[in-house]
């Protein structure tokens, strides 16, 4: 079964960024306008996010999910693009996150990457 | 000399080229019931009726050099470790051919080129699995198991 992002998560309109990458093939030449060509025929998107996952109760279920159902951050698990809202398949670079919380309230600072 | 296609040769000439050449890769033994294929892409592609999953690897084409055998180098990733058990079972993968075909996903069925040699000298790290891919040098093994020459056998000259 493909694991899903829990549904008390919420992806924050703050520090929301993306960088889609075709792996683009440069080749610089002394002079006259540089060669480029694609690699890939879909993006690989590489995006900044900020989580709200709300109490602590959600956030030590989301510490569980992150365990036992992307094992430690390394699988893919579904996720709806906040912009197109399609479902894509994501994960986070190098299994990492940062918790913080300003009060009751806790957030993740993640990179997550998808294709297209 | 390679025969592409005049809509490759442009892709191949172009500033600013609008699609990528992907690489095919077919990797057939004989114990393998179906031939391994895989295509260096991000998603599967379906070419004449077979489709190779998508997977991240690293080919460097054959040269053409005088008075040296052409080579590839394929490189796979070895996270997983699913390519190292099919090594050790395949004894390094001895008698593997490696079918390499090059296309343009604009038109998956018309093949640019196509390479078929054998799978040689791997080199399987913790994270990668690294092959040369060419032709078994036929031409510059010995043919007999000794060889009498005036050095060897003096006596006979």
């Amino acid at each position: 079964m493909k694991a899903k992002l829990p549904d008390y998560v919420d992806v924050l309109l703050e520090g929301y960024a993306e960088s889609p990458n075709y792996d683009v093939l440069r080749s610089e030449m002394d002079n006259s306008v540089a060669k480029q060509r694609p690699r890939r025929t879909l993006p690989i998107v590489e995006r900044q996010v900020k989580l709200m996952v709300g109490n602590t109760q959600n956030k030590l279920a989301f510490d569980q999910w992150f365990k036992s159902d992307i094992h430690g951050g390394s699988n893919f698990f579904e996720f709806v693009d906040p912009i197109d809202k399609q479902t894509k398949m994501a994960r986070f670079v190098g299994g990492t996150i940062k918790w913080s919380t300003p009060g009751s309230v806790w957030f993740i600072d993640a990179e997550l990457e998808t294709v297209g | 000399m390679r025969n592409y296609t005049d809509n490759a040769k442009e892709n191949l000439l172009a500033v600013s080229a609008d699609e990528p050449f992907l690489i095919l890769l077919e990797i057939m033994h004989p114990d393998l019931e179906v031939p391994i294929r895989i295509v260096n892409d991000v998603e599967a592609v379906i070419s004449r009726d077979q489709e190779f999953i998508g997977m991240p690897f690293n080919v460097t084409l054959p040269d053409d050099i005088r008075s040296q055998i052409p080579y590839a180098v394929l490189e796979v990733d070895n996270i997983g470790r699913e390519l190292t058990t099919w090594l050790e079972y395949s004894r390094g993968g001895q008698h593997a051919k490696c079918r390499l075909m090059q296309i343009l996903k604009s038109d998956p069925d018309q093949v640019e080129l196509d390479i078929t040699m054998d799978l040689t000298e791997m080199v399987i790290t913790n994270s990668t699995v690294k092959a040369k891919i060419g032709f078994v040098n036929v031409l510059g093994q010995s043919a007999v198991t000794t060889t009498f020459t005036p050095r060897s056998a003096p006596g006979l000259w």
